[in-house]
């Protein structure tokens, strides 16, 4: 099983648990996607965000809204007086992303230096919803190539990239309803100048996993350290 | 407080940084030179580089909140060196309270003081001692190792060491696997009871 996908199922066995010990309608289905995954997406981000508004309501209702601990070893741990701090108006966006479950489709590119044409890696990836101006998701492209793939609900976004020493990319409206290749993004050279990531792995965090080199690592969360 | 810059934040990180699911930030700037730094952006010019102050980190990493909660987990702070920031930190743990377990990876290369404060706020420690040679501590990190290790001492004396991770590293060219049995020698005789013996792979 791939690291992400490692991730995925532990959180996806944490939010089963929340929602099993708080009576909390929850169905998991089974994720269908294929490849490397980074532990996360769209459809578990708004399945967290259901979680936090019901356990909210729960606690809104006078009863107790208990989140309970994994087998990494802790106890229950009945939360009273913490809630969740979700604003309401998040319901309704968590509502339309479960619907948009089914609809997920893969959007991949390139990021390349525009001088030189060589992959940039370690770059920040903003999946904004054009209507709303909502950003959607920040990956991170692949550890050591410049490549990156992500679900995202069908839909039309902007794409911006970002990386230290360059401007910033992308920009512009893409349509996506369909698994899409928007092909290179060509990041220009800023005022400081490209650093390169080098130093020592240890972990296999940022390794790449024979076969998968189209797929980003799962590292998760808005940007990369080289750990 | 102002605004400080870091050099990355992970989420979902499970098993690396301590119990449950934890979110790494690592803070820029390091005291230390290490001659295979895993980080080496954290030497170069934070020009660039986000910057959060504690409020702004809170409400960024706040959004894995319910995993947190749910498996004990928090955030752990990284780098560079962690412990240079402690004011940010002390106001990070005002601002969550106790729900999130706080964890930091540190070299220990910082004032005595700065080990006290953070061993108040602070719930686990990964230090990464490198060696207990001062001559190799010095030829891979530029630092003193008599300071890393004084503080490593007082940080023992301040919580005990089931909440002290020590990692030993057997560096190729620098160290041997007879150094590192001497480390993990001399680390017992300290006390510490939680070993990470690694080896670092040169790429």
């Amino acid at each position: 099983m791939t690291h992400g996908k490692n991730i995925c199922n532990q959180l996806k066995e944490v939010r089963k648990r929340i929602a099993e010990e708080n009576d909390i309608p929850l169905e998991i289905e089974e994720c269908t996607y294929k490849g490397e995954c980074r532990g996360t997406c769209p459809r578990c981000e708004a399945e967290v965000r259901y979680l936090e508004n019901a356990l909210a309501e729960r606690l809104r209702l006078g009863k107790v809204a208990t989140v309970a601990g994994l087998a990494l070893g802790l106890a229950a741990t009945t939360v009273q007086a913490q809630a969740p701090a979700t604003a309401p108006a998040k319901i309704e966006r968590t509502q339309h992303e479960l619907s948009l479950m089914a609809d997920c489709v893969t959007v991949r590119g390139m990021v390349r230096d525009s001088k030189t044409k060589e992959e940039i890696p370690f770059c920040r990836i903003h999946i904004v919803d054009y209507k709303t101006h909502v950003d959607i998701d920040t990956v991170v492209n692949n550890g050591f190539k410049g490549n990156f793939a992500i679900r995202v609900p069908k839909g039309e976004y902007y794409i911006h990239v970002h990386h230290i020493g360059y401007k910033e990319g992308g920009g512009r409206k893409w349509t996506i309803d369909k698994d899409t290749d928007i092909g290179d993004i060509l990041l220009e050279q800023g005022v400081v100048p490209v650093i390169e990531v080098g130093g020592v792995e240890s972990v296999p965090l940022s390794t790449t996993p024979p076969g998968h080199e189209d797929y980003y690592q799962g590292v998760g969360g808005a940007e990369i350290i080289v750990r | 407080m102002e605004a400080v810059p870091f050099i990355g934040i992970d989420r979902h990180r499970l098993g690396v940084d301590g119990v449950g699911v934890t979110t790494l930030a690592a803070f820029h700037g390091c005291p230390l030179r290490c001659r295979y730094c895993l980080n080496r952006r954290c030497l170069e010019s934070p020009d660039g580089l986000p910057r959060y102050t504690p409020q702004q980190l809170y409400d960024h990493v706040g959004i894995d909140n319910l995993y947190f909660i749910a498996t004990g987990g928090g955030v752990c702070f990284g780098g560079g060196e962690p412990l240079l920031r402690i004011d940010f930190i002390e106001a990070f743990r005002a601002l969550c309270g106790k729900s999130w377990n706080l964890t930091a990876e540190t070299s220990l290369q910082v004032p005595a003081e700065s080990v006290r404060r953070a061993c108040a706020v602070v719930g686990d420690f990964i230090v990464d001692i490198k060696e207990s040679d001062p001559d190799i501590y010095r030829t891979y990190t530029g630092g003193d190792a008599s300071r890393a290790w004084d503080n490593l001492r007082l940080m023992l004396s301040l919580v005990g060491p089931e909440h002290v991770t020590v990692r030993i590293p057997l560096i190729p060219s620098f160290n041997s696997e007879a150094d590192t049995d001497r480390t993990a020698d001399r680390l017992a005789d300290l006390g510490v009871t939680r070993l990470d013996r690694f080896t670092y792979r040169v790429q």
